[in-house]
């Protein structure tokens, strides 16, 4: 599957491996993937964004105020209430060393499934990332969308914002 | 930290909210495992005595946690001759 992503999109994969191993997360999940997103928008030069493509999903990320700040504070508040409602009163502590290597998590790998099948949807050949984009919001549980909601996003809005 | 958990285990909690808040006590249960584990290494605990505490094997704590916190620069003692 990877041999059909663009150039950016591979570099998304890895920097997602990235943010996981650093946050000292023991798996690669969507949320890491949607990191990865927000950071590769924000520092584009040091990614190697220059397809037209790319700059559709950091236009959509910033037109719906996805940024990677925004993401870690509702990743924070997101972790809290989902303990809260079960009468657990705890923070997201944060990790004090990384670990060397995170495998791909299920939230991950059924994000890049969908990736895939938004692609061969549109009928498109490549996979961008703007197909992982969509993928993310297209999860119908986990973290992605209740992090998403936090942020008052749609799926909707973002199909609109990649338009 | 932590407060005490429900015993009104599933008690009008939405399937969304209530199956989240499963996989975040995973989530936290291993991040609170890393972090006593490394707490007891530094205070001097065997192995052993980790698996004990923990109702796991010696191998399988040291197995999850020895790489960890040997990369981590922190002495695990007798941990090479597990």
């Amino acid at each position: 599957m990877f041999e059909r992503f663009s150039p950016a999109a591979r570099i998304l994969a890895v920097c997602a491996i990235d943010i996981a191993a650093a946050d000292g997360a023991a798996t690669v999940e969507a949320e890491h993937l949607l990191l990865a997103l927000t950071r590769q928008a924000e520092d584009p030069t040091t990614h190697g964004l220059t397809l037209e493509t790319e700059d559709a999903t950091t236009r959509a990320l910033n037109t719906l105020g996805i940024t990677e700040t925004a993401v870690r504070a509702a990743l924070d508040s997101e972790f809290a209430d989902a303990l809260q409602a079960v009468g657990v009163t705890a923070t997201r502590s944060p990790s004090r060393r990384g670990r060397s290597r995170p495998k791909w998590g299920q939230s991950a790998k059924l994000a890049l499934e969908r990736t895939l099948q938004v692609t061969v949807d549109r009928g498109h050949k490549r996979i961008d990332t703007r197909h992982l984009l969509l993928a993310l919001s297209h999860a119908e549980a986990g973290v992605v969308p209740r992090v998403l909601r936090t942020l008052d996003v749609s799926a909707s809005d973002i199909d609109a914002a990649l338009r | 930290m932590a407060g005490p958990a429900s015993t009104a285990l599933t008690g009008g909690v939405d399937p969304d909210d209530g199956l989240r808040a499963v996989v975040a006590l995973r989530e936290y249960a291993d991040r609170l495992e890393d972090e006593h584990v490394e707490r007891a290494i530094r205070q001097g605990w065997s192995w052993a005595r980790i698996a004990e505490a923990l109702n796991v094997t010696r191998q399988a704590v040291h197995k999850k946690h020895g790489p960890r916190l040997r990369a981590a620069g922190i002495d695990t003692g007798r941990s090479r001759n597990v």
